[in-house]
């Protein structure tokens, strides 16, 4: 503000010096006015972009070769009644896991085609809500990243997997590792043989590198002494220090335990198992033909319907076999083609008025 | 501020409620070196002299401004949503940064609030810290103080356009009559001077001579008075002498805080009441709270969203219980962890889920939406005030936006009321004819050529148009004559002979009243004070010329006249300075004159008028009620001061009302020149006797009843008592002597009536306002007889202003005719066209005003406000039968008349297709109404006004004339509660406030009639035809920005919300999120919040040239075309498929991957941020660089951010445990694939919507 002493010409300068065109609303603009003439081309472009890009997807996705084969029941290999291992484990009732019950069972699977290398291995679940709100809670990321822990500090979001009564010692011990998302790791345990050749190959498996190296390197360390920790109730005897005897590959470090702690997103998932080596006969494929499964049978779905599986896939820059992104593209590509010849006939027909 | 008051005189709770002040130097005197708050001193209880507005203080601001925060509801919802995750079992979200959000927007509150009371505070300090002098009893002189030092029972001594620091009685002025006038437009917005006087009858010479020297030390009288209140206009208090008489205090005695004293070298007297005790800190109001009809809309549409927050969250609940009930056992089932066996149970998780729900689903209502609707409407506040085309140079005024929240108001008004003079005018008054004894003087403009040809012997008066500073006034030839004939005859006097009231006789005394009928204040040199800041008396020297420069005027005239008129044509070097500064008027000889007029001795008057000189008082008067420090007292008092000094030997008027002013300057153009008005006496120059002291005996003010005001004014030279009544005309004569009616006594005196009523009428056709003058002489004994009674009703306690009303009627009848005025009010610049758009805007203007029938309807052709094509109605009736038979009349008519043309014209063009309403619109005759006061008090009552508004509403325009200040609230309340439209009141003085405080917006006129309407308004600005930019331009955009940046805020928090909600059924209801929470809680206040905004304050739809040039796009604000209720549900919509393609696109793309759920969530985050910034960006019309920049920098902060925080190991963020997450996702080629697609698809249908 002037004060009322200043004369015209000082009045006039205040006015242009502090009066931008910014405080004026007066910035220059560029208006993409979104008008048919401008959506049109829009609309053709993407669809041009969009279909090609989806016929790649869509290639590259057939690309890709997966077997997957669901042994939820499978024969229990030690009945003779040929009663199913999924049985046997509902019969054992509710602490079957706890019971350590292992059921035995063998596969054969056959490999249409060639699958040439990388070639992975996955466990699927279905019907699996691993996503469940007070499951995902369900851990302690301190305890798995090796700080120090007592009973006490645990989360509280680890009940009721947070501490367990032992005899031996006669307290309570906090769980390690605890949760319910530790309790209820996967624990079935899949070998493959090859048969279609005599003498039969074993595949080897690698059940290292299937982890994120940052979960592998920051986040899961295993602390400096494992005293006063008792294991997890479903898993029968064996502590988290058992869980392989690499030394690298134990405890928390473990990298089937890294994959199953990051929980997964949909009901329905496939997680990382084993990579195929690829040596010896399956240097560079793993050919097609007969394969044996070896299940040893002890995780229990029963109780939600739950389905495994076991999937054998290659795979592709995109990922997995999936058909969708590919076959969206196309879509869209397609509706807006068809949306921009609606516009150009609307444009020609009404545009002009 | 309530506690104040509590707290002080406790004591007197019980005894006579009155306030004993002590002066402090007795109580110094008989207590050396008391402290003020010292328990013996008398004082103690009463506050000092500091300040204190800020509503926290360092230490209180936190717990105060949060338990305020907490007042308001959706705060209050939001809190009580984080405490609920802070509940194990139905905990949603890491329990720490849940709290995020709340504190976000608490904390941008907290701020705001903090900076606003800093505000306040450094302007507290600032006037605290105000230097003034006070009297010190242990120097015995006057010493520099700080205002805040000062306490009650101080003595203060103040100068000239010193602003006075507490309420002050008046104790000694320098002025010989003991009066010194006060400019109160800080406290009640009125600009004219206010006259004090001193505490008469009290000796400080131990009562021996009552009116010796003022000395502050003799002063030893204890003051009461009464407690602290409001009430600016009352005081009362007395002071015992040392008779024990009781001298009485009124409130002529009392200096109040705020006001600026002038006219006066210096005045002192005795704080009575301090600090927060004075009337000025007790009648500090807040500015109101209006809340809009978009926001109204707003919060209906919250309603919505919390039934969708409840629907939602029942559906989920239900489905949670449903799904964990399909289990046969569902404490085996491996990843269902509940701590005990009986939580299992699918009613009890029902009902813990439903809570959860409520934590997960709470930004259905937006949180972020209030806050940062205030900060869209602070910029936009931002943006209107710094507009240069609302800038108004001569005055050096912006716009001043005073309500905060309204903005969007402005495009959606329906109907204008506004007032008239002022408004519409220029409130500049021109005198332009005067009708003198029936004889019509004309100040035709065909006598500018008369003038050009009769040459040069009208010289002078070119001169001094030349100059321009006569501003048009013409000498009427005939008139001139006249008085130049007159002072050739050389009349003796003003003398009233009734037999030989001589026609010319009869001008100069209409003169006489024109100049001393008035409450006109001559200034004439500055003001010095001989005392320096510091209180010590500066030297005599000084003291010599200061008085002689004062007395000037007095004993001689002007010894120096020539050169301060050349000095007055050149000197000014400001604008102001220019136009305020008035070049002495001087006649030449008329055709046959002989007698010179002395010309010379004429001392130089120079006008201003009162608005152009205080305006720096405006500007602290803000300062002082509103705490929006824009000057600093000190500046304003600086700036007024030396622009008095600029012309210090010129005489200038200041009146109240510009009508005065013109009068008075019109009576001096004509050579009767009003000098000097002191109490009690007025100095005119007359032509034919030259310098006459009249002795004033009475004035009776103006008042609305009666609607005249006149003086009684004794002439010296006859010793006679004339009263001179000057006032509406029909005020005026119908008091007139019966003598004018009879038909048979005096033909002459009633062709005389006749002639001048049809000069009157003559007047308000030409849109003139018309004053009628009248006068009487009075037979002394009348006189005294009537005397005691105006003192006796002066005196009362009770009524005292209806008695003074019926006294002042008792000796304002049979008076005699003398003439009546013509003023012209200028339209301002830009009214026709502004009212022009405004109806083309769809906006029906009303005009309300008090001024006669046909100025009204001259005022409204030329305004454009009626064309010659509408139909003029009017509405005059004495009864409200009569009212309603012609209501009802005018109504059929319309009818039968719009029937008539509906059909006659339209039956050919049935059978075209599309029959074009603009057509439809010309054949349409267009109606306007007019109703006088007296019949809109009947249409007002109640079952008749719904009849009136059907009437009005059929009409375009309506002038409602002769309407009382409550009349047009009335009207204005009418219209609002019937229609619920939106409705604007605009007007410039206090007969507008209270229709400008009922008004959906009140914009005041920063004008010539004060403060009092920009204190009631919340918009200010400085000429109508700022209107037409307010509302088509900035109404527009307001609306326009504020109703898309809503419906955005809310389709906002429903794509994020519906978002969650297709997760639910694949995590098992059981308020899984695959977000991690750190994203939720910061999406919508900080990486989807700025550009919103920034488009809020800045979007353009439509360029201003395009907005002015078309008004009728004003009209979809009014229709509120661009908030309807179908906004929410098409933002609904819009946030259902958005969500939904870009749930199920992540879904089904990583269908056959291995993928944890943050991997899952945080590549929809992506897609989800890109797609709301895109749909933002779709919505925005104009691209400049800020919006650029936010929706660019929006999406790359949150990308880094989220690179960065996935990069740092931590727990806190349970059960996200984030690490490395956002790296895993990007590098996988699937995750931008599934990004392009999704929001490609996402985006689809508004695209096709907007193209």
């Amino acid at each position: 503000m002037v004060s009322i002493q200043v004369g015209d010409i000082d009045i006039i300068v205040h006015g242009v010096n502090t009066d931008t065109k910014f405080k004026q609303q007066k910035l220059p603009a560029w208006q993409p006015i979104l008008t048919a003439g401008t959506v049109l081309p829009a609309f053709f472009a993407i669809g041009i972009a969009f279909i090609p890009l989806g016929i790649a997807l869509l290639v590259t996705s057939n690309g890709v070769k997966e077997f997957v084969y669901d042994y939820t029941f499978c024969k229990d290999a030690n009945a003779t009644d040929g009663s199913t291992c999924s049985a046997k484990l509902e019969s054992a009732g509710s602490n079957a896991s706890q019971l350590g019950l292992i059921c035995k069972c063998e596969e054969i699977i056959e490999l249409g085609e060639d699958y040439e290398k990388n070639v992975y291995m996955y466990y699927g679940l279905s019907n699996y809500y691993q996503n469940h709100r007070r499951y995902v809670r369900s851990r302690d990321d301190s305890q798995i990243h090796g700080d120090s822990v007592t009973a006490s500090s645990l989360n509280n979001d680890c009940e009721p997997y947070k501490t367990k009564y032992v005899n031996s010692s006669l307290q309570y011990l906090p769980i390690a590792p605890c949760g319910a998302i530790a309790n209820s790791k996967f624990n079935d345990s899949i070998t493959l043989t090859y048969i279609g050749q005599s003498p039969e190959v074993s595949v080897g498996l690698d059940s290292t590198g299937i982890a994120w190296f940052s979960d592998k390197q920051e986040k899961f360390n295993n602390p400096s002494s494992w005293v006063g920790f008792t294991n997890p109730p479903n898993w029968n005897s064996i502590n988290v220090y058992d869980l392989s005897s690499d030394t690298s590959n134990d405890g928390y470090e473990n990298e089937d335990l890294i994959v199953w702690m990051r929980t997964a997103a949909l009901p329905n998932f496939r997680k990382f198992y084993r990579k195929i080596v690829h040596s010896g006969t399956f240097a560079e494929k793993l050919p097609k033909g007969r394969y044996r499964l070896n299940i040893d049978y002890a995780y229990p779905v029963n109780a939600f319907d739950g389905k495994k599986s076991i999937i054998v896939t290659t795979t592709s820059w995109l990922g997995g076999k999936n058909p969708f992104l590919g076959i969206a593209y196309i879509v869209v590509g397609c509706i807006c083609i068809l949306l921009g010849v609606v516009f150009l006939v609307i444009h020609i027909k009404y545009g002009k008025k | 501020m309530g506690n104040a008051l509590k707290c002080c005189n406790i004591r007197n709770r019980a005894g006579p409620i009155i306030r004993r002040v002590t002066p402090n130097h007795l109580v110094d005197e008989e207590h050396p070196g008391i402290k003020p708050n010292a328990k013996n001193h008398p004082n103690r209880d009463f506050m000092s002299n500091r300040i204190r507005t800020t509503k926290y203080s360092i230490l209180t601001f936190l717990p105060k401004n949060l338990f305020e925060q907490f007042h308001r509801f959706a705060n209050l919802y939001f809190i009580l949503v984080v405490a609920l995750n802070w509940v194990p079992q139905v905990q949603a979200f890491g329990k720490e940064i849940a709290m995020i959000p709340v504190l976000f927007v608490l904390s941008v509150t907290a701020v705001k609030d903090a900076f606003e009371d800093y505000r306040r505070y450094r302007s507290d300090k600032k006037i605290n810290h105000h230097n003034c002098r006070r009297y010190s009893g242990k120097e015995k002189r006057y010493v520099k103080t700080e205002w805040k030092d000062l306490r009650c029972g101080d003595f203060v001594h103040l100068s000239c356009d010193e602003i006075i620091p507490a309420d002050i009685l008046l104790l000694h002025s320098s002025d010989a009559q003991g009066i010194c006038h006060l400019e109160t437009s800080n406290l009640d917005g009125e600009t004219n001077l206010k006259q004090r006087q001193i505490v008469h009858g009290l000796s400080y010479n131990n009562g021996k001579q009552p009116q010796s020297k003022f000395d502050v030390s003799k002063f030893k009288y204890v003051v009461e008075c009464d407690l602290p209140n409001a009430e600016i206009y009352k005081f009362l208090g007395f002071i015992k002498n040392e008779e024990d008489e009781k001298i009485s205090l009124n409130k002529s005695n009392l200096l109040l805080r705020g006001c600026t004293l002038k006219n006066t070298d210096f005045v002192e007297g005795m704080v009575l009441y301090a600090g927060h005790e004075t009337k000025a800190m007790l009648n500090n109001r807040s500015p109101r709270y209006k809340r809009s009809k978009l926001e109204r809309r707003i919060n209906q549409d919250v309603i919505y969203c919390v039934v969708l927050l409840l629907l939602l969250c029942f559906v989920c609940a239900i489905a949670a219980g449903l799904f964990l009930g399909e289990y046969k056992d569902s404490t085996i089932v491996l990843f269902i962890p509940f701590e005990s066996a009986e939580w299992y149970n699918p009613y009890f998780q029902g009902f813990v889920v439903f809570f959860t729900y409520i934590i997960i689903f709470q930004t259905v209502i937006p949180l972020p939406l209030y806050v940062s609707v205030e900060l869209v409407k602070l910029g936009q506040i931002f943006f209107i005030n710094s507009d240069i085309n609302l800038y108004y140079e001569p005055a050096d005024k912006r716009i001043e936006c005073r309500a905060l929240n309204i903005t969007e108001d402005l495009g959606q008004i329906d109907y204008i009321f506004s007032d008239k003079t002022g408004t519409l005018t220029e409130n500049q008054m021109e005198f332009k004819s005067c009708t003198v004894g029936g004889t019509n003087y004309p100040h035709t403009p065909e006598f500018e050529d008369d003038l050009s040809e009769t040459g040069s012997r009208y010289s002078l008066a070119n001169i001094s148009r030349a100059s321009s500073v006569m501003e048009n006034l013409k000498l009427e030839p005939g008139l001139q004559r006249e008085i130049s004939s007159m002072c050739l005859r050389s009349l003796n006097s003003v003398n009233i002979d009734v037999q030989e009231t001589s026609h010319s006789q009869r001008i100069q005394e209409f003169f006489l009243l024109m100049a001393i009928c008035n409450t006109v204040v001559v200034t004439h040199h500055a003001h010095e004070d001989l005392m320096d800041d510091s209180g010590s008396i500066l030297n005599g020297g000084a003291k010599a010329s200061h008085h002689q420069s004062t007395d000037s005027l007095d004993k001689t005239p002007n010894p120096r006249p020539r050169e301060s008129r050349s000095a007055s044509l050149t000197l000014p070097e400001t604008p102001a300075a220019r136009k305020s500064t008035l070049s002495p008027m001087v006649f030449d000889t008329p055709p046959n004159g002989r007698k010179s007029l002395q010309n010379s001795s004429l001392p130089p008057i120079a006008t201003t008028s009162s608005s152009e000189f205080s305006l720096a008082q405006d500007l602290r008067a803000r300062l002082e009620l509103t705490g929006s420090s824009i000057g600093t007292p000190s500046e304003g008092s600086i700036a007024s001061s030396s622009f008095l000094s600029d012309g210090s030997h010129n005489s200038r008027y200041e009146a109240e009302s510009p009508d005065e002013l013109a009068l008075v300057r019109a009576a001096c153009t004509y050579g009767c020149r009003l000098m000097k008005r002191t109490v009690g006496k007025v100095k005119v120059w007359l032509p034919s006797e030259g310098e006459v002291d009249f002795e004033v005996l009475e004035i009776l003010q103006f008042d609305s009843t009666r609607k005249r005001m006149s003086v009684i004014v004794k002439n010296p030279n006859s010793n006679e008592i004339i009263l001179f009544t000057k006032g509406a005309d029909s005020a005026v004569l119908s008091v007139l002597h019966k003598k004018y009616k009879d038909q048979a006594g005096h033909p002459d005196l009633k062709k005389m009536l006749q002639d001048t009523e049809a000069h009157i009428l003559e007047y308000a056709m030409q849109g003139l306002r018309t004053l009628c003058m009248a006068k009487k002489v009075l037979d002394k004994d009348e006189y005294k007889k009537w005397r005691r009674k105006f003192k006796e009703a002066d005196s009362a306690m009770e009524d005292r202003e209806e008695k003074l009303i019926e006294v002042a009627c008792d000796i304002e009848k049979d008076l005699e005719l003398l003439g009546a005025t013509g003023i012209e009010d200028k339209l301002q610049d830009g009214v026709p066209e502004t009212i022009y758009k405004m109806r083309e805007a769809g906006i029906k203007v009303w005009v309300l005003t008090g001024d006669k029938q046909e100025t009204a309807i001259q005022v409204a052709y030329s305004s454009q406000l009626f064309s010659e094509k509408d139909e003029v109605i009017t509405l005059n009736a004495e009864n409200i039968a009569c009212t309603r038979d012609l209501i009802e009349h005018h109504i059929d008519q319309i009818d039968k008349d719009l029937g008539k043309k509906k059909r006659s014209p339209f039956k050919k063009k049935s059978k075209s297709p599309v029959p074009s309403i603009e057509g439809e619109l010309n054949a349409m005759k267009e109606y306007a109404l007019v109703i006088d006061g007296k019949t809109l008090a009947f249409a007002l009552t109640p079952p008749l006004n719904q009849e009136f508004l059907k009437l009005s509403e059929k009409c375009t325009s309506v002038v409602c004339c002769r309407s009382t200040p409550i009349q047009k609230g009335e009207v204005v309340k009418l219209v609002r509660d019937t229609y619920k439209k939106l409705t604007l009141a605009i007007g410039d003085g206090a007969n507008d406030v209270s229709m400008i405080h009922t008004a959906d917006i009140g914009v005041g006129i920063s004008g010539q009639e004060g403060m009092q309407a920009v204190m009631a308004s919340d918009f200010a600005i400085c000429r109508f035809n700022f209107l037409q930019r307010l509302l088509l331009v900035h109404g527009h955009w307001s609306y326009c920005r504020l109703a898309r940046f809503s419906a955005f805020m809310f389709y906002k928090s429903l794509v994020v919300v519906f978002s969650y909600f297709w997760y639910q059924p694949f995590s098992h209801f059981s308020g899984s999120l695959q977000f991690d929470s750190i994203f939720t809680m910061l999406l919508h206040v900080l990486f989807t919040a700025l550009p919103p905004i920034i488009n809020g304050i800045l979007d353009k739809d439509l360029s201003a040239d395009t907005l002015l040039r078309q008004p009728h796009i004003y009209k979809t604000g009014q229709q509120d075309k661009l908030y309807t209720r179908f906004t929410f549900f098409s933002a609904l919509l819009d946030g259902l498929w958005q969500s939904s393609v870009l749930y199920f696109a992540t879904h089904l793309a990583y269908s056959s991957e291995q993928v944890g759920i943050w991997e899952f969530g945080t590549s929809t985050m992506v897609a989800l941020i890109l797609v709301i910034l895109l749909t933002g960006a779709i919505d925005t019309y104009s691209w400049i660089w800020p919006q650029w920049l936010t929706i660019v920098l929006s999406f790359v902060f949150f990308w880094l951010f989220s690179i960065l925080i996935n990069g740092i190991w931590f727990t806190f963020d349970h059960p996200a445990n984030p690490y490395w997450v956002m790296q895993n996702t990007m590098v996988k080629p699937i995750h931008v694939i599934m990004v392009a697609l999704a929001v490609t698809t996402a985006l689809l249908p508004r695209s096709v919507h907007k193209g």
